[in-house]
């Protein structure tokens, strides 16, 4: 691109990234107000950096990233009020998955440590790839496996095993 | 197996009704951050060339609001976040790598004039052999410093270009103040009594050398100003000093921060087993615990002494940049935290295979 982006580009990807960003911050922070005001820094970091940008198409992408690391930083304040103990899971599964998800699913999601519920939510929701997710939260291959894996461990702890399970295997398959 | 996981985020994320963007309000915060950003790398200049620079870029948007806050919070930054691995010593989050010519560095002291790094032939202090000094300049150019010291603990105040330590001399202890912009001793002072180390360490502070400490059941801190030669007894106590701008910690049962000239305690550790440092500028104290169950490190948390305000690291050993911000060094990243907001970020990094020992800036490493 020969020129910089103009303030008319960035107008444009707040149009066209503002919903799935918004959701992705709604699914990581579970409260709508918070994940207004995440979508809003986010975007507003990538403004700052706007004028480096030398190829719009990727910003979307760098706004993600941005994202997800200004909400890690949220997390790891102490006051952090959404901030729950990990270890501290229910003996019996909660109730199966209905019709209203969204409450069961954020309580299960709450329950996760922050990393582990960002590479969640970048691979099972914005479909990222391993290697996609790794870049996005700055960190290795091998720790967005071993965060999933233990991150689909403790979802399964909450929500039950067959949640879990593929829709054409059945409930009894392990 | 993880198909109806997908499926339910995907329900759960396509019901959400997203609001409207608010695409005027993101490029308002947007403008605000940039101007924030260019005061912060324009410190260096003064006031009305910002404020010039800052209204020229302002003018193709049509922004009407000049305002610009030259102590406004930037946000966490890798601008002077220093450490280092073996012989090589990584500016700015890494951006930028210098090689020591010695076998590995000590410690990195910030000082007015630049880094200056302490090394030799391993990463020890105590019986670590030969102590060298190399200045990085903030050009990036190195200065080698006359000054090669064994055994000793040194101090430095990241405001100005000294180096400080002791010798042990015939008659006493002696206390040298070297300059490392220049290169040339500045000082060196006679200061009377016995001394639990030999040489005893120091810290500096302003015009005052601290030597510490004195035996006895308090063990005392000498205050020396170097500039006048006036000895004085301080009202603080510690084996090792550690006083950086009128703060220092003490060691009477939990470890905790207190005033150089009031004693007042500003903030106590949780456990007697934590450990604390301050930031070069006396703002910030991290501390880190110690898990005796696990037999691991526990995530540092810092402390601004002024508010009050704290936050946690995303690790247990925590370097300072040349800022005062803290910052941790993993395997495969680097976080830097902004000490006002708590605002973290985080750059991914290769420092090679496994976990590598890394020398932290801002930090001593004396023992």
């Amino acid at each position: 691109m020969a020129r910089p982006p103009s303030d008319e580009d960035f107008a444009d990807l707040v149009h066209a990234a503002w919903p799935s960003l918004y959701r992705t911050a709604y699914l990581l922070l579970g409260d709508a107000a918070e994940a207004e005001d995440l979508t809003q820094t986010a975007l507003a970091k990538t403004y700052a950096s706007w004028g480096r940008v030398r190829e719009p198409a990727a910003a979307r992408g760098y706004a993600r990233t941005v994202l997800v690391n200004t909400a890690t930083s949220w997390f790891r304040r102490r006051s952090w009020h959404n901030e729950l103990p990990t270890e501290t899971l229910p003996e019996r599964p909660a109730p199966e998955v209905g019709n209203d998800d969204r409450p069961v699913l954020l309580a299960a999601l709450a329950r996760l440590a922050p990393r582990q519920r960002a590479v969640v939510v970048l691979r099972f929701y914005d479909d990222l790839s391993v290697a996609e997710t790794a870049r996005a939260l700055g960190i290795t291959e091998g720790t967005v496996k071993s965060q999933t894996s233990v991150a689909l461990d403790r979802l399964r702890a909450v929500l039950g095993d067959s949640f879990l399970q593929p829709s054409d295997q059945g409930a009894s398959h392990d | 197996m993880t198909e109806p996981l997908t499926r339910l985020l995907h329900r759960v994320g396509e019901d959400l009704d997203a609001p409207p963007p608010p695409a005027t309000a993101v490029l308002e915060r947007g403008r605000g951050l940039r101007r924030r950003r260019t005061a912060v790398l324009s410190a260096g200049v003064s006031v009305a060339v910002v404020a010039v620079l800052t209204g020229a870029m302002l003018l193709p948007g049509g922004d009407t609001d000049r305002a610009v806050d030259p102590v406004a919070p930037s946000g966490p930054t890798l601008d002077g976040v220093t450490f280092a691995v073996g012989n090589q010593v990584y500016l700015d989050g890494g951006e930028k790598v210098v090689e020591i010519d010695d076998r590995a560095v000590k410690s990195l002291y910030y000082s007015s004039a630049g880094v200056l790094v302490r090394h030799g032939n391993n990463t020890a202090s105590d019986g670590g052999g030969p102590q060298r000094f190399t200045l990085i300049r903030p050009d990036g150019t190195l200065s080698p410093v006359s000054v090669e010291t064994e055994e000793n603990a040194h101090g430095v105040d990241p405001d100005q270009p000294y180096l400080a330590w002791t010798e042990v001399v015939e008659s006493g202890v002696e206390v040298v103040v070297h300059d490392v912009d220049t290169d040339t001793e500045v000082a060196r002072l006679p200061v009377q009594g016995r001394f639990t180390w030999s040489p005893p360490p120091v810290a500096l502070d302003g015009d005052t050398v601290y030597v510490g400490g004195r035996p006895g059941n308090d063990p005392a801190l000498l205050a020396v100003d170097w500039r006048t030669g006036e000895v004085a007894e301080s009202d603080r106590t510690a084996y090792f000093p550690e006083p950086r701008k009128e703060r220092t910690i003490e060691y009477d049962g939990r470890p905790a921060v207190v005033d150089l000239a009031s004693g007042e305690v500003l903030h106590t550790a949780s456990s007697r087993d934590s450990f604390l440092t301050l930031s070069p500028d006396g703002r910030l104290v991290a501390e880190s615990g110690f898990d005796e169950r696990a037999f691991e490190d526990l995530d540092a948390t810092v402390v601004d002494l002024d508010s009050g305000a704290e936050f946690g690291m995303p690790g247990s050993q925590v370097g300072w940049s040349t800022s005062g911000q803290p910052f941790v060094v993993g395997a495969d990243e680097v976080t830097v935290c902004d000490g006002t907001s708590g605002d973290c970020l985080t750059e991914e990094l290769d420092l090679g295979r496994g976990q590598p020992q890394v020398q932290l800036g801002g930090r001593t490493y004396e023992s």
